[in-house]
């Protein structure tokens, strides 16, 4: 179910953000899946 | 997951720190009550917990916790870890534990689970609930069932709603690095769990 349904573009992430905030979500957290420090900084590039 | 909480509570200084979730019934209440309110002080109040009882029972098994008590042990551990942060002693003449935590004698907690006994923790003890992985389809009508429940309850405000998303990202051109690192790819991101 992770592997199916992670979110491997920038617009799939900024996608589920707003289908999140759509369902009445509150605060999202994100997981990477994989131990690199790189990724927190494609999250940023991604949605901030 | 509680010490990487602290490596990641000693690492930084603004972000909020969750656990999503933690199987509460397989700690001893005491020590999970005594470490969180630890980690609330050493990050200076960001910390809040995500509890859940869980549904497999190797998770259990390999804990040498029984499966089928999980719920009464849950209800019994949210129980004596808010007995563990008021400062009560739980013995005869024991001394209160320490430390407690930075805020109200509590850490803030969202429960995990979709059943009416889910829903009725979260009134009982909790400051929301926590979806878990589950895409935003499948979590919306919980939602209201929570909101429903919580307003339903005369619970002040509105509940916290948490949500995971997994976000295996391959390495993008970063605008302060020029064109140069537009060459660079990434393999490793794309590997799923």
């Amino acid at each position: 179910m992770i592997a199916d349904g992670a979110l491997r573009s920038v617009s799939q992430v900024t996608d589920a953000m707003k289908a999140f905030e759509d369902a009445g979500v509150t605060e999202l957290y994100f997981d990477p899946t994989v131990a690199n420090l790189d990724q927190i900084d494609r999250l940023a590039d991604a949605v901030l | 997951m509680m010490t990487t909480s602290v490596d990641a509570a000693g690492a930084t200084e603004r972000i909020s720190l969750m656990t999503n979730i933690l199987l509460a019934p397989i700690y001893p209440p005491v020590l999970l009550a005594k470490t969180a309110a630890s980690i609330d002080q050493i990050s200076g109040g960001r910390l809040t917990l995500g509890l859940a009882p869980g549904g497999r029972p190797d998770d259990y098994e390999v804990a040498g916790r029984d499966f089928h008590r999980r719920g009464r042990d849950f209800d019994h551990a949210l129980e004596v870890m808010h007995q563990v942060w008021r400062a009560e002693a739980l013995a005869q003449d024991s001394s209160p534990a320490s430390p407690t935590p930075t805020r109200d004698e509590r850490v803030p907690i969202l429960l995990g689970g979709n059943s009416d006994k889910t829903i009725e923790r979260m009134l009982a003890w909790g400051d929301g609930w926590t979806a878990g992985g589950a895409p935003a389809a499948q979590t919306a009508p919980y939602v209201k069932q929570v909101r429903d429940a919580w307003s339903g309850a005369g619970r002040s405000g509105e509940p916290r709603i948490a949500s995971l998303a997994y976000f295996p990202l391959a390495r993008m051109p970063r605008r302060h690095l020029g064109s140069t690192s537009s060459t660079i790819t990434a393999s490793s991101a794309t590997t799923g769990r």
